[in-house]
């Protein structure tokens, strides 16, 4: 179960703007194993949006992939033409988006717009598609999903319309689902559902799912893997457990800091001070550097490597790298490196 | 269904009374008219005066004036001719009024037809020549006045070609094909640019990205999705349309010399025929504003978004 | 998985040193220069072509119909009917049509000779059929067409911006009177109220004006109004408003500026629109009346001897949808510039 579905090379995304040419994805690999759920957790504007569309080449037409590969099984999707594409899209590879209030077209029942892909795709009947369609809203929760299936979008609240969303992208029972932030325009109860609702789902159809987030709070309940993107590139990366409790990156510090937690009461809950970097020119070291509370002057002149810190676990800040200072992690930090200490000293592994 | 009513009911009130208000001002501003049926006594004939002052009191204050004239409007009186003998303007309305409506029934929907294919066309490939060139000729519809286009087509397809009339309405529906093209140019170019805006938010939307995303092709995508959410907002823009169609209608039918209520105006104005211009005066309004309030109805039935901020299901 | 790019042991080791200081945010946000609002539309402005040439183009029109109140190549309403019709001759011009020649039967024959016209009196674009010479009538009436469409575009825009911001920024029950006027208004066809108003007042431009802006102004005010509203629950006029200033003050100070870029978009759509309708009247014969002289009374006057003389429509109607053309793009342009979302 450990293959490979999804692999991305050195991928490098551009955008012409009015103001100049944004790097927004520079040079991004990570593989999509089978089954397996991986987050991929950033700021705006930190190219994780640009990087998971880039796998089903769904980008705005200013956009341009510039160098890099991206597989999904054998096969080369930046080398697939438009009609190729849409054989994939939909059928082999879903995407969910953010804004539930947006993602549906108002003016066409949500039955229709669940049925259609299955009768492009699987080419079944329109009575077929319908009685699909009417399963897959049982599916994803919406009740009375027989008379429910000729309402227009504007008749649900958005919890449920997150699940008609999911509805459509589940439709053709696809291998990969791309979630785009699927939870962050709703509300927290709400999102719990959706996540419970995704997990349920993949563990009936066995799909791998690639978790677009800004929240790493959210990313302990969904994700076997995470990937931290920072300035258009994966800063840390390595299993849930070692980004939560081991983290090497002093932005994934930053992003941990900035979880609200009941035990941390006695702190002021953090926030990455600055703004994301300017990647019309991107600077020459680190872009986390101007941010960076523990900023070597190496940041400033060199970009970091990827270090590794265990085989499943690689970070990409000079501050791993031997001839760096010891320096004093911040408490809460500390903190997490102590449970996970202990955990493994007990014999909690995995 | 109390909410329908209530909706119904204030646009027909606002209908009303703008009509009335109309017909008022219409009325005191023909007071003034230099060569009004008082400064003009020459043209009457006693017995022309002999009809009006028994019906219109023309004699009398002017405010008893004012309401007998108010009056026979209610009636669907509308006064008679000045122009020819004493015939009814009603008469003389309902015998011009069947080549005027199917002009303009005619050139809208030739007009808003092309010019949704133009704005969806030149949506679907922004930014490219296609674009540029429907573009200019929306530009070209809504620059070029109609009475210069329509001399150009009287002088390509009339004169030089000689495969159409000139015009006069005598020829079936070929002497109608010159006028109606000349007078969609305007609701074409209008329709056109409304379109290609929408097209574009449209396009630009989620839920179009979402059903990219299922693998749909593009051309499905804009005529299954785009279309309808982009056209139905161009129902607003009809009332407007309207209105410079009838502004159009005036000049295209004297120019192919139509026999319809807009080349009636321009005569009646020309010759001071009082009744009949208020009467058609009224008539426009009547018109214009009825066409807003069947706009507002059709919006709300047409469009799921908006039936759930003005009904009350759910 | 990933070896370092470089071999990193050549960094020397005095790099791996704390370097992080507090004014680092600081230097940031200088080194993102920003532009603002009004620079960024100029900006896309000046990329938009169509634009540009449209705007060199009406600035040429506009400087040559003011030159011309000084400088024109004969008396627009001199009349000559000895030299009545006569075509285009430009001098050093030896093309048909262009030269004197005009075509009777099948022979070119030269008119000016015909018509006996002293030699080196040339007029450029002929003459009408009281001889006056086209040229000069036709800038004269482009003047006149512009003066008009300038007069009732600032009139609109007065009243239309006085209404709109009024209705929007005191709100409440005044809105909604102020609203249900705007609509049983906008009832009314303009075609009515204009012919309506050209029947009861005296021929001329200041009844053209008022008849076009008796209406004209209530799209100003509705594209006012909505912009007003949505401004008034800003951050910036809460401040204000926080701060004690007079709402007057708020209105005037505050959102006023902030609704320029509507207003001359709008405006930019009322000039041509005015053109228009004041060709349209003249066209049907409720215009200026003669001597005087405009572009649609030279289209009309064209259109009475079109079948014989075309060039006296085709030069007026050339010039006038020039003006239109270019009055449209560039207003196309402007609110593309100043709204950004407008092109993807």
């Amino acid at each position: 179960m450990t293959e490979k579905i999804v692999s991305v090379k050195n991928l490098q995304v551009s955008f012409d703007t009015f103001s100049g040419k944004v790097h927004a994805v520079r040079g991004v690999s990570f593989d999509l194993l089978r089954g397996e759920t991986l987050a991929i957790v950033g700021e705006s504007g930190s190219g994780k949006s640009v990087t998971c569309r880039s796998i089903i080449r769904l980008l705005s037409k200013n956009a341009s992939i510039d160098e890099g590969t991206i597989f999904y099984e054998d096969e080369e999707m930046l080398l697939k033409t438009p009609k190729e594409l849409r054989k994939i899209r939909g059928k082999e590879i879903s995407i969910i988006f953010q804004d539930p209030m947006t993602s549906l077209n108002p003016t066409m029942q949500i039955g229709k717009q669940i049925s259609r892909p299955m009768i492009h795709h699987l080419h079944l009947s329109k009575n077929e598609a319908k009685r699909r369609a009417i399963d897959l809203l049982d599916l994803v929760g919406i009740p009375n999903s027989e008379e429910r299936y000729k309402n227009y979008p504007h008749q649900f609240s958005g919890g449920q319309r997150q699940r008609i969303v999911i509805a459509i992208a589940l439709a053709c029972n696809p291998r990969v689902l791309i979630a785009d932030e699927p939870t962050t325009a709703l509300d927290v109860t709400i999102q719990a559902q959706i996540i419970e609702l995704m997990k349920e789902i993949q563990k009936k159809t066995g799909m791998s799912i690639i978790f677009i987030t800004h929240d790493l709070g959210v990313v302990a309940k969904v994700a076997d893997r995470v990937a931290v993107m920072y300035g258009g590139k994966i800063v840390e990366f390595g299993k849930t457990e070692e980004i939560y409790y081991l983290p090497q990156h002093p932005y994934t510090w930053g992003l941990l800091q900035s979880i609200p937690s009941l035990e941390e009461t006695e702190e002021d809950l953090y926030a990455i001070p600055g703004s994301p970097p300017d990647l019309i020119h991107p600077p020459k070291g680190d872009a986390f550097y101007l941010r960076n509370p523990y900023a070597l002057e190496v940041d400033l002149h060199f970009e970091p490597p990827l270090y590794q810190v265990s085989p499943t676990h690689y970070a990409a800040t000079w501050l791993l790298d031997k001839r760096a200072p010891k320096i004093a992690v911040p408490a809460s930090i500390q903190r997490r490196y102590d449970i996970y200490h202990q955990r493994h000293k007990e014999g909690y592994d995995e | 269904m109390a909410k329908w009513i209530k909706f119904i009911g204030k646009r027909i009130i606002y209908m009303l009374v703008t009509i009335l208000l109309i017909s008022s001002v219409t009325f005191f501003l023909m007071q003034k008219l230099p060569g009004s049926p008082y400064g003009n006594e020459e043209k009457i004939t006693s017995a022309q005066k002999k009809v009006m002052n028994e019906r219109y009191g023309l004699d009398k204050p002017v405010a008893e004036q004012y309401l007998l004239y108010m009056a026979g409007i209610a009636r669907g009186d509308f006064g008679i001719s000045l122009q020819f003998g004493d015939q009814p303007v009603g008469k003389i309305i309902a015998a011009r009024i069947g080549p005027s409506v199917q002009l303009g029934i005619q050139a809208i929907i030739l007009g808003t037809v092309v010019g949704i294919i133009l704005g969806i066309i030149s949506a679907m490939f922004q930014n490219t020549w296609i674009d540029t060139s429907t573009s200019l000729t929306a530009i070209l519809g809504r620059s070029v006045p109609n009475f210069v286009f329509a001399v150009l087509l009287q002088l390509i397809f009339a004169i030089h070609l000689q495969w159409l009339p000139i015009g006069l309405w005598d020829q079936g529906f070929y002497s109608t094909v010159l006028p109606t093209i000349a007078l969609s140019f305007a609701p074409m170019a209008d329709a056109a640019r409304f379109v290609r805006t929408e097209m574009i938010d449209v396009l630009h939307s989620d839920f179009i990205e979402l059903a990219r995303a299922t693998g749909i092709g593009e051309w499905e995508i804009a005529a299954r999705h785009g279309l309808r959410n982009a056209v139905i907002p161009l129902i607003t823009i009809l009332g407007p349309m309207v209105a410079s169609l009838l502004v159009g209608s005036l000049v295209i039918e004297k120019i192919f010399a139509v026999p319809g209520i807009g080349e009636q105006f321009i005569k009646s104005i020309l010759s001071n025929d009082y009744f009949t211009i208020m009467g058609l005066t009224i008539l426009y309004s009547a018109l214009l504003v009825a066409v807003i309030l069947v706009v507002d109805i059709l919006y709300v039935l047409i469009d799921p978004r908006i039936r759930l901020s003005e009904g009350d299901e759910e | 998985m990933s070896e370092p790019v470089r071999p990193i042991e050549k960094i020397p080791d005095h790099y791996f040193r704390l370097h992080h200081s507090e004014k680092a945010y600081e230097n940031e946000a200088i080194q993102t220069k920003s532009v603002n609002f009004y620079q960024d539309s100029w900006r896309r402005l000046k990329k938009n072509k169509g634009a540009v040439a449209s705007f060199v183009v009406l600035l040429l029109i506009l400087f040559i119909s003011i030159v011309s109140v000084w400088i024109t190549p004969h008396d627009p309403n001199a009349q000559e009917v000895r030299y009545s019709f006569l075509p285009p001759k430009i001098p050093g011009v030896s093309i048909n049509g262009f030269n004197g020649y005009a075509k009777q039967g099948d022979r070119w024959v030269d008119v000016y000779q015909q018509k006996q016209v002293p030699s080196g009196s040339y007029y450029y674009l002929g003459t009408d059929k009281f001889g006056r010479d086209l040229l000069s009538r036709l800038l004269f009436g482009t003047r006149i067409s512009l003066l008009i469409a300038f007069f009732a575009a600032f009139l609109d825009l007065t009243i239309g911006v006085a209404y709109g911001l009024t209705s929007g920024w005191i709100g409440g029950k005044v809105d909604t009177v102020m609203q249900r006027i705007l609509e049983i208004i906008s009832g009314v066809p303009t075609l009515v109220v204009v012919v309506l108003m050209l029947l009861v007042f005296p021929p001329g431009i200041v009844s053209i004006v008022m008849a076009m802006v008796l209406v004209g102004w209530i799209t100003m005010a509705r594209v006012v109004r909505g912009q007003t509203l949505q401004l008034k629950n800003q951050e910036f006029v809460l401040a204000a408003k926080v701060l004690g200033q007079s709402p007057l003050k708020i209105a005037l100070g505050e959102i006023f500026p902030n609704l320029s870029s509507v207003i001359i978009i709008q405006t930019m759509f009322t000039i041509p629109t005015a053109i228009f309708f004041e060709a349209f009247l003249s066209f049907i014969g409720l215009g200026m009346r003669a001597p005087s002289a405009s572009l649609g009374t030279l289209i009309n006057d064209g259109y009475q001897t079109f079948r014989f003389y075309p060039h006296l429509m085709w030069y007026p109607a050339l010039v006038i949808s020039l003006i239109m053309i270019s009055f449209n793009i560039f207003a196309d342009g402007l609110r593309d510039a100043f709204d950004p979302k407008m092109k993807g």
